[in-house]
């Protein structure tokens, strides 16, 4: 049975970061080649294009011959790439590793994110970049510290990075995208979803909010359970709690 | 410097909530400008080609307006949709259904109530688009088929084309136009057009262009045109009645005996019908606020879902808007929506908050609107008062806003923050709207079964359900020893009412044992029933009153009370006021508690509820005949009801001379002027439809103003 093309965007979601093939979305939204199947195919399409303009979905991402598709804020990102950059790195040592090498290395979905990786791992200081004529090649920085005895950060806590707007950004498409497209996404399923502590969320919410790239909101026409009232941001001199955020020009 | 805010007597920043889509008159540059936008952009193909358009044009999907929370402007949006469509679109404003039964025939019923409304001086839109579908009829008849001796056709088609665009009948030409068009044998020719046409009006375009015929021709409320309407309402008509309009029996297609299936069946044929011919004139807007009234009620949810279905699939010429606090709507009405039906809905069109220049020009405007100058404006903004604002965030709800500018005014105008508004006074002020507004206090059979089913929940020991199987006792009230059956009726067809009468008595009969009564409520504008020559349905309705059933005749302050505790209701759901939906429902239990004992009191029919809105003890026996066409108010009177509202030459000019003088006065002392408080639902009706003067209705008093700018 054909499946209708409204659901597409949720089985997207529901996929995770396995994602959907478009072999997978055809077979279960066309069906099997017929005097409708080109119609269908067509409207698949333009679902899937128009799920794309509006930010819910990713895709589609080439891989061999296959054609991928993911939710917003799941599936390879330039962050995957960067973890996986910096591991083979770490693993080969002193033996430097130059950046065609390294390339070569990186296959499937993260492939297409592998510049945009380097850069990322560099900027983070998990690895060196060094230079011989043209030639690059990297280093872990775990690796020079053992060699070269440096002093490791004792015991302490390995610090997160402050959250920021672009942690925010795919979190909050993808929720915004599993409630139907409807802008205003509660603060305690933010928090949940970006596993990031609640003071550290309501810093960045209102930073943001003062910078017009979000808008916060109370939400005072339904009961809500306390744990979501508890997650929402109090501000002096509003008696409501702000419950739901939307990101501005989030299309 | 405080001189000028502390003389000011109302707040111009106290009105936060917009009651009545077309009043609004003013909105802030830019503000939802996208959304707004984006619901005229789905409209435009709609009204894009020439009349009539042929093939009517398919509706794009239904249109979702969502706020973040109250006080963004989703009704302040219509209200502004409405405007910029006045020329274009015939506007409905659909207050919720309460029987998921009968859902189109509310939504059938709220369209012509809008229809009839007439607006900017201009006809009726019912009037209009019944003289646009004729005249374009015309010119394809003469144009296509051709009219024996007749040379000058060509110029006819050109002039009634014209008379299409702009349908009304201004001068003698335009009316002696009528004249010809409405002519039986003309008729017959326009109802072919409109066949050929590809018109699907179900077989009935003799009917429907003889209706319009009705509209177009007879002078509002009389005979024929008034029939015209119960027709289109999806209503059986009397025999005579459909002589009148030169019926057949089978296009007198509503049944005196039909099942509530079988009303709303037709009622919605209605509706398409009414849509199908927008193609003549302009399409349809069908507007669903107040969405939250739904929340809880499933079967409600789901008849709504059914309906934007239908809009979708079979209604052209039209576009669905409706409107929802996003919280409600994603938790508490969508999970209990078929999915193929809310599958017929677009994304959502999210609105905004407002920020620092768009505050500045409402503050300016609603401070000139009370005439405060220049020097007052901007003592209004000194101290930073706007920036300080805005300080936190850099966008606030428009509700907000304005509630932090009657702080300030009150800063100003040192005046003490006013008590909170008593639940008592928040009702007092949507029953001084209510009563001020004639179309508000028409029959609204929603209302009727709101109060009765959710107000009613209160009595002790009863359980309150609705009854989908019956045809007209919807809603009962049942207790282990007796039960109260309501039904909702508008009309005055006898079968029909014969039909009610026999299945009280079958009710009363056949069900438990124990005590028994039915009531219809009737309410005072529409036809009095059971007329006294219903000579055929005077055994039924005997028998039934034997049984315990009651015509329940409200009086208007009953009407008004009843109406402006839903208004409350709604404003509680929707999170206009302080209080809460059961907060509100709470009190307006206690408040209408003597009228819901009397009712329930009185299901032993020995006793019968003694006030001047409760039943007549011996029914349609005392009511009086007035004229041979029942019961039903006369043109004249109407006319004489409409006059009513004028407080006469001397009295208009002693109330214009002190509001223009005083600028803005507590309306006791204009009605001490007058002679009485008596005159106070007169005075505020004259006021409503008076340009130059506005009355403002607060929790505390009402206040005249004298409108600088109308």
């Amino acid at each position: 049975m054909i499946a209708k093309l409204d659901t597409v965007g949720a089985d997207i979601v529901g996929a995770g970061d396995v994602g959907l093939t478009l072999g997978q979305i055809r077979k279960k939204f066309v069906g099997k080649s017929g005097t409708k199947a080109k119609a269908r195919e067509a409207e698949m399409r333009e679902r899937l294009a128009s799920l794309v303009r509006e930010g819910a979905i990713r895709g589609p991402f080439k891989t061999g011959a296959s054609q991928l598709y993911f939710a917003a804020g799941r599936g390879p990102s330039i962050e995957t790439a960067s973890d996986t950059v910096a591991e083979f790195v770490f693993q080969s040592g002193v033996k430097l590793l130059s950046k065609a090498a390294l390339e070569k290395k990186i296959t499937g979905l993260n492939r297409r994110f592998f510049a945009d990786a380097i850069a990322d791992a560099v900027a983070k200081q998990t690895i060196m970049e060094l230079v011989q004529g043209r030639a690059r090649f990297y280093l872990h920085r775990d690796v020079a510290a053992e060699r070269f005895g440096f002093e490791v950060e004792g015991p302490t806590a390995p610090k997160k990075p402050a959250l920021t707007f672009a942690d925010l950004s795919p979190v909050y498409r993808r929720l915004k995208a599993e409630q139907g497209g409807f802008p205003a996404v509660k603060i305690f399923e933010l928090i949940r979803a970006l596993k990031a502590p609640k003071a550290e969320v309501h810093r960045l919410l209102i930073e943001e909010a003062n910078t017009g790239r979000v808008t916060i909101h109370p939400t005072t026409s339904v009961e809500l359970p306390p744990e979501v009232i508890d997650a929402g941001v109090r501000l002096p001199g509003f008696a409501e709690p702000f419950i739901t955020v939307v990101v501005k020009d989030d299309r | 410097m405080n001189r000028p805010f502390a003389s000011v007597r109302v707040n111009p920043f106290e009105n936060d909530v917009v009651r009545e889509p077309r009043e609004v008159s003013f909105s802030v540059t830019g503000l939802n400008d996208e959304a707004l936008n984006a619901l005229v952009g789905k409209f435009s193909p709609l009204d894009a080609d020439a009349r009539p358009r042929v093939p009517p044009a398919p509706p794009p999907k239904a249109q979702l307006v969502v706020s973040p929370d109250r006080g963004y402007g989703k009704s302040h949006l219509l209200g502004r949709l409405f405007a910029k469509l006045k020329q274009r679109a015939a506007t409905i404003y659909l207050r919720p259904f309460q029987d998921p039964n009968k859902a189109w025939q509310s939504i059938l019923h709220m369209t012509i109530q809008e229809l009839m409304r007439a607006t900017d001086g201009k006809p009726p839109q019912l009037e209009m688009l019944a003289v646009a579908v004729l005249a374009h009829l015309g010119a394809n008849f003469i144009g296509e088929e051709g009219v024996d001796n007749y040379a000058d056709a060509a110029r006819a088609v050109a002039f009634l084309r014209e008379l299409g665009a702009e349908p009304t009948l201004a001068g003698a030409q335009e009316r002696a136009w009528i004249e010809w068009l409405t002519d039986p044998e003309t008729l017959a020719g326009l109802a072919r057009r409109l066949r050929i046409g590809g018109f699907d009006l179900g077989q009935r375009e003799k009917a429907w262009v003889s209706a319009l015929a009705a509209l177009a021709r007879d002078e509002r409320y009389g005979e024929s045109w008034s029939a015209a309407v119960k027709w289109l309402r999806a209503e059986p008509l009397e025999p005579e009645e459909a002589q009148r309009l030169r019926l057949s029996q089978a296009d007198n297609d509503g049944q005196g005996d039909s099942s509530p299936q079988e009303i709303d069946a037709l009622s919605f044929r209605r509706l398409q019908g009414l849509c199908a011919l927008a193609s003549f004139h302009r399409p349809f807007v069908f507007c669903f606020d107040q969405t939250e009234f739904y929340v809880g009620d499933h079967a409600l949810i789901k008849a709504l879902g059914k309906c934007i279905e239908r809009l979708y699939v079979d209604l052209r010429n039209q576009l669905t808007v409706i409107t929802a606090n996003q919280a409600n709507w994603v938790d508490d009405i969508r999970p209990h929506m078929e999915q193929p039906h809310w599958a017929r809905i677009d994304r959502p069109i999210p609105l905004e908050g407002i920020r620092k220049e768009g505050a500045r020009e409402l503050v300016v405007e609603r401070l000139r609107r009370s005439d405060f100058d220049e020097q007052a404006i901007a003592a209004f903004f000194t101290d930073d008062w706007l920036e300080r604002v805005f300080e936190t965030l850099p966008e606030l709800a428009v509700r907000e806003l304005l509630m932090r500018a009657a702080e300030r005014f009150r800063t100003l105008a040192k005046r003490p923050e006013p008590p909170p508004a008593t639940i008592d006074a928040l009702f007092q002020v949507e029953l001084a709207a209510v009563r001020r507004e004639k179309a508000l206090q028409a029959y609204d059979q929603d209302s009727l079964m709101w109060f009765a089913r959710d107000v009613g929940r209160t009595l002790e020991g009863a359980s309150v359900e609705r009854t989908a199987s019956r045809r007209y006792f919807s809603l009962q009230w049942s207790w282990p020893d007796r039960r109260v059956c309501f039904a909702f009726e508008g009309g005055d067809h006898w079968k029909r009412w014969k039909s009610i009468a026999e299945e009280a008595s079958a009710l009363a009969d056949r069900g438990p044992k124990g005590a028994f009564a039915a009531y219809v409520f009737r309410t005072p504008d529409l036809p009095k029933v059971p007329r006294p020559s219903w000579k055929a349905s005077a055994p039924a309705l005997d028998g039934a009153r034997a049984r315990g059933f009651r015509i329940v005749e409200l009086t208007l302050d009953r009407v008004c009370e009843l109406h402006a505790a839903r208004e409350l209701y709604s404003n509680a759901l929707q999170g206009n006021i302080a209080f809460g939906g059961p907060e509100t429902l709470a009190w307006l239990q206690a408040r209408f508690a003597s009228f819901l004992k009397e009712l329930a009191g009185a299901s032993t029919p020995s006793e019968t509820p003694t006030r001047a809105d409760s039943p007549a003890p011996d029914g349609a026996k005392q009511v009086p005949a007035v004229g041979e066409r029942g019961l039903a108010p006369t043109q004249a009177e109407r006319k004489m009801a409409e006059e009513g509202d004028a407080l006469g030459p001397d009295d208009e000019r002693i109330v214009l001379a002190l509001v223009c003088e005083q600028k803005i006065v507590d309306i006791g002392v204009v009605l001490d002027r007058l002679g009485g408080v008596d005159r106070r639902d007169q005075l505020l009706r004259w006021v409503a439809r008076h340009p130059s003067l506005k009355a403002h209705s607060g929790p505390h008093n009402t206040w005249l103003q004298w409108r600088i700018a109308p």
